[in-house]
């Protein structure tokens, strides 16, 4: 199936993505986010808040949101 | 009517704003432009290289002949250039706005519309970072600086309860000086999702931003934050009124930082000492006098000894030396390194610096072994 997914961390893209259909919102994440705590971040799916066993379907919109992220002095 | 409601009225707003840069950031119509420029410059020096030809101006048609050259080099690449592909960010649709104003509400406990500032505000929870509390904060989104800033300095954050750092009134958290935010590493994708119209996830980015702590770059530390305490009073001094000691390292207030009599460099109480009858406070470096007997001594030989005369030091060899068994420490550090016996006195270069350490030495040198053996006989 076919998503929508947003990256709100590194580049920060928008893309659509294919998925196998049954693809949960664990498993996503473990994919794309690999080496990351999905505690550390804001999982939204259709821009809910979303479970980890959720699974996907065509025409989602999944966004992974970081809650924290290192600012500067300039 | 729908039009009165803010919500609506900030979707409109901002699907205007984000339709003109998106064609702001269009560049296809400005490479257009300058080709077609360029073309008619080509077609000019053509004319006229037809012209010196037919009356055989020679040097004349050689110089056109490289403009003219030049010039369809121009028309190349700007040909190159419109035929590049572009990243256009989409345009997004009006109901897609409204669910980013929507969402908003979703991560937000507060969110306000302010048309006639045309701002969209929501406010964070209370926020502490390494146990300082930072207070509340109003991320507002401006509207009029979108069109032309698709990026973090769109958005104004302001202290809410501040409790702005002590040396810097101007900033209530570590990486936001004034209400402009610092995003660091959420630079690109706040910037990548304004330009894609995902409100929303820009605000909660610039929201991660505020509840992170980067000590790394920090316009104040957090543990300079309530004032930066004198190391030999423990008084907590504004950060403009602190003084750094060259000798140790350590911050002080204007009460107990002082300087050297002789090279002006600045130190704290600790590291001067009086040096001569007139009761100079030098630094080691400055030093004249044999510290404990005050006999006149070479200025580098007493840098090395730590103040002593020759003399003075064959007296506290021993002393040391079993304090350093004690101790188990590498001893050395430019004291038992330098012999004092005079069969091998060596002397030392003069053109050495003066505020030049000698490396500390290993522990276990076999030099040193002997060096201290020899100092302590």
């Amino acid at each position: 199936v076919q998503i929508l997914f947003v990256n709100n961390l590194g580049g920060g893209f928008a893309d659509h993505i294919e998925v196998p259909e049954g693809t949960t919102v664990a498993q996503l994440f473990e994919q794309r986010m690999a080496n990351s705590d999905a505690s550390d971040f804001l999982i939204r799916v259709d821009r809910l808040p979303a479970a980890a066993d959720q699974v996907l379907h065509a025409g989602a919109r999944v966004s992974f949101t970081p809650l924290k992220i290192e600012g500067a002095r300039r | 009517m729908r039009n009165k409601d803010p919500v609506f009225w900030a979707a409109v707003r901002l699907y205007r704003t984000l339709s003109l840069a998106s064609e702001h950031v269009d560049d296809l119509a400005f490479a257009a432009t300058g080709v077609t420029h360029d073309l008619r410059a080509l077609e000019r020096l053509a004319r006229l290289l037809a012209v010196t030809d037919s009356r055989g101006w020679r040097g004349a048609a050689a110089t056109l002949r490289e403009r003219l050259q030049a010039a369809a080099g121009r028309v190349q690449s700007g040909c190159a250039e419109l035929r590049r592909p572009r990243a256009v960010p989409p345009r997004p649709a009006l109901a897609e706005l409204l669910a980013e104003l929507g969402q908003l509400h979703d991560e937000f406990e507060q969110v306000e519309v302010r048309p006639r500032e045309g701002r969209i505000c929501v406010r964070t929870d209370p926020i502490t970072l390494e146990d300082v509390p930072l207070g509340a904060f109003s991320i507002e989104l401006r509207l009029p600086r979108l069109a032309t800033h698709l990026d973090a300095s769109a958005f104004e954050v302001i202290a809410q309860d501040p409790n702005p750092a002590a040396g810097s009134s101007d900033s209530a958290h570590p990486h936001v000086s004034g209400s402009s935010l610092c995003a660091g590493e959420a630079t690109v994708p706040i910037a990548t999702a304004l330009s894609e119209g995902r409100i929303a996830d820009a605000f909660c980015l610039v929201s991660a931003v505020l509840h992170t702590y980067n000590p790394a770059s920090a316009y104040v530390s957090l543990s300079d934050w309530n004032g930066v305490t004198c190391r030999d009073c423990g008084r907590s001094c504004h950060g403009d009124d602190v003084y750094y000691c060259d000798g140790c390292g350590s911050d002080y207030c204007d009460s107990c930082i002082s300087c050297c009599d002789r090279c002006d460099r600045s130190l704290c109480l600790s590291c001067l000492d009086e040096d001569g009858e007139q009761g100079d406070r030098v630094c080691r470096h400055c030093r004249r006098n044999c510290r404990r007997c005050g006999t006149a001594s070479d200025v580098t030989r007493l840098r090395l000894q730590r103040g002593l005369c020759d003399d003075c030091l064959a007296d506290e060899a021993p002393d040391e030396e079993d304090d350093a068994a004690d101790a188990d420490e590498p001893i050395g550090g430019g004291v038992l390194a330098v012999p004092t016996d005079p069969r091998n006195h060596t002397e030392l270069p003069s053109h050495e610096p003066l505020h030049e350490e000698l490396p500390r030495p290993p522990a276990n040198d076999p030099v040193v072994a002997s060096s201290s053996l020899a100092s302590s006989g």
